[in-house]
């Protein structure tokens, strides 16, 4: 399996990455149903993934998804608590043969310097 | 304060300013649902760009007390600015599904829902009421006021001994 960049790779849906303990519901995006990534909250008490509900809003009208409420984009707040919450969640390195477990806010930087990550051969250039 | 109707509470919570302090929860209470100004449950809460969660009334207590500066998060030391505060709903919801004692526990061993404790308060045999006779400033717990009305309240009404009337 690859490694799941905090940052890279378009659009930006939540953390599909291994959590232990398993991910609570509440930081669960109900579109994506990954870790919320860039959380934000909706007036009507809902929480997405920033990409995830801009995208909804855009392609299947300005409500929201869990219970249909009217939602514009502007009405969406950054929920800064989840976030801080979510990036301090422990996770597994998803590399096999790596036990490894980190806060989530740690596992890009462990991602690049770990020795069970697959490198391309430099013969053949496979993965 | 905010973008949206942020003083307006749900109706469970609008009276639960008078117990904040004194409720009891089932299992102990997450560190992120104590207010950091009152240290009590928030209530209605709102969180701040920093992300941190105040009742609305403290909130706007630190809003208002230093209305020339932006005040700062007693947490972290963020400055709280108002338009990156809102009400959060989320943890509204979370709040209003956490068990509690009632607030006459022990003498009352009712336990619920954070937004069905008014409710059951409204009912509890064990609240504290006051007499509803004029004149009368009798407290005593809602079981026993039936007897007190009948019986001894001094400011009870009884048919005239002489006419019958009351
Ligand atoms: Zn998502
Ligand atoms: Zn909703
Ligand atoms: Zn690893
Ligand atoms: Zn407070
Ligand atoms: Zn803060
Ligand atoms: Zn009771
Ligand atoms: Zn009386």
């Amino acid at each position: 399996s690859t490694p799941t960049s905090l940052q890279g790779g378009t659009p930006l849906q939540g953390y599909d990455v291994e959590f232990d303990p398993p991910l609570e519901s509440k930081y669960e995006c109900p579109i994506c149903l990954m870790a919320l990534r860039a959380a934000v909250q909706t007036p009507c008490g809902h929480r997405f993934c920033r990409s995830c509900i801009e995208k909804s809003i855009r392609d299947t009208g300005q409500r929201c998804p869990v219970d249909n409420e009217v939602l514009r984009e502007d009405q969406l707040f950054p929920d800064n608590f989840a976030k801080r919450e979510i990036l301090s969640l422990m996770v597994r390195c998803t590399n096999v043969g790596c036990t490894d477990k980190m806060e989530l806010r740690r596992l890009d930087g462990h991602v690049t310097k770990c020795e069970f990550a697959t490198v391309p051969c430099l013969l053949c250039q496979d993965a | 304060l905010s973008r949206q109707n942020s003083g307006v509470a749900g109706p469970w919570e609008s009276d639960l300013t008078a117990v904040q302090h004194s409720l009891k929860f089932v299992k102990k209470l997450e560190e992120h649902y104590v207010c950091p100004t009152c240290k009590g449950v928030v209530l209605n809460p709102h969180q701040t760009g920093c992300g941190h969660i105040f009742c609305y009334r403290c909130i706007q207590g630190l809003l208002e007390n230093s209305p020339a500066t932006t005040p700062a998060c007693p947490l972290d030391r963020g400055l709280i600015k108002s338009d990156e505060v809102f009400q959060d709903n989320c943890c509204k919801r979370e709040i209003s599904n956490l068990e509690v004692y009632c607030t006459n526990s022990p003498n009352c061993s009712h336990r619920m829902t954070l937004c069905r404790l008014q409710e059951h308060l409204q009912a509890c045999p064990f609240e504290s009421l006051q007499c509803s006779n004029a004149g009368c400033s009798e407290v005593m717990q809602r079981k026993d006021l039936q007897e007190h009305l009948r019986i001894n309240c001094s400011y009870r009404m009884e048919p005239c001994h002489y006419c019958k009337h009351p």
